[in-house]
């Protein structure tokens, strides 16, 4: 018998598109923990998430014999998994009537707004603040910018693979990415100057 | 410094951290940074929320539980086995 833990992911679809169900298994289990991490953070609570989880092994089993080899293994189930939770969000928004979809304007110039600066703080516990509030913040970013900002800096995937995720050009990856990165760093430097004034008091 | 040199770097910031510039544009961006400090603050402070992002991955918050991957498991059987093949997009 082989030992599916040895195999490479396409090694892997091959064999579950043959119907070894176990090879689809180990896929699962090699993606289920990445894919739920990416789907909350998209998605924001954990219901959603669990529901798109589901929703995207099941629609890549279905898809299997349509997968070609063009792109990862791990490529193609991350576009899965983000057109399910897109799906799910543009849902939830027509039903809210909510169609915010731009960030406002980044301070073109450094020092605009009077935010600090930020650095490490090399304390863990004011990183953990920090992650706290960077956690919040994305949140708050609008869908384009968000999905991009967490393949990207999160997830950490390459430029070219997030465009390859998303369907869009790299241009257009590069572009969203830096405006999302400034709103972030924006918000961070604030939350460091409201400290900064609240200790002062 | 001229706002529009700090302009232009400033946008630059992004591809410079992810090594995406040219030679000769990372040339021209650090000798800027070397030689205005609120730059060179600004691009730190850009790159620390983009170190910071990337702790998020293993953050606690989105681990996944132990009984949503057990219901994973227990869903695509159901879903997948019983109609294994039969079921399946052969377009």
């Amino acid at each position: 018998m082989i030992d599916n833990k040895n195999q490479t992911d396409e090694e892997l679809v091959a064999l579950a598109q043959k119907s070894d169900y176990t090879a689809f298994e180990e896929l699962v289990g090699r993606y289920e923990g990445k894919i739920y991490g990416h789907v909350v953070r998209l998605l924001g609570n954990r219901e959603d998430a669990e529901d798109a989880l589901q929703e995207t092994f099941l629609n890549a089993f279905r898809s299997l014999n349509n997968f070609r080899g063009e792109s990862s293994f791990s490529t193609w189930i991350y576009r899965i998994s983000t057109n399910n939770a897109l799906m799910k969000i543009r849902k939830r928004k027509k039903e809210e009537g909510n169609f915010d979809e731009e960030l406002p304007p980044p301070n073109m110039l450094p020092l605009e707004g009077g935010h600090g600066f930020l650095k490490n703080p090399g304390d863990a516990f004011i990183e953990k603040e920090l992650l706290e509030k960077l956690d919040k913040t994305i949140k708050k970013l609008p869908e384009k910018y968000r999905t991009i900002f967490l393949l990207r800096d999160v997830e950490e995937f390459s430029t070219l693979r997030t465009a390859e995720i998303l369907g869009i050009s790299e241009a257009l990856v590069k572009t969203r990415l830096h405006r999302a990165r400034i709103f972030l760093k924006d918000a961070l430097s604030r939350s460091i100057d409201k400290d900064v004034l609240k200790a002062y008091e | 410094m001229s706002k529009h040199e700090c302009i232009r770097v400033s946008e630059m910031l992004s591809s410079y951290i992810d090594g995406e510039l040219s030679e000769l544009e990372c040339k021209k961006l650090e000798e800027h940074v070397r030689s205005c400090y609120v730059c060179a603050k600004f691009l730190d402070s850009v790159k620390f929320t983009v170190e910071l992002s990337s702790k998020l991955e293993i953050c606690e918050l989105y681990q996944l539980p132990k009984e949503v991957s057990k219901k994973l498991r227990e869903y695509l059987k159901t879903q997948c086995k019983c109609n294994d093949s039969c079921d399946r997009d052969d377009t």
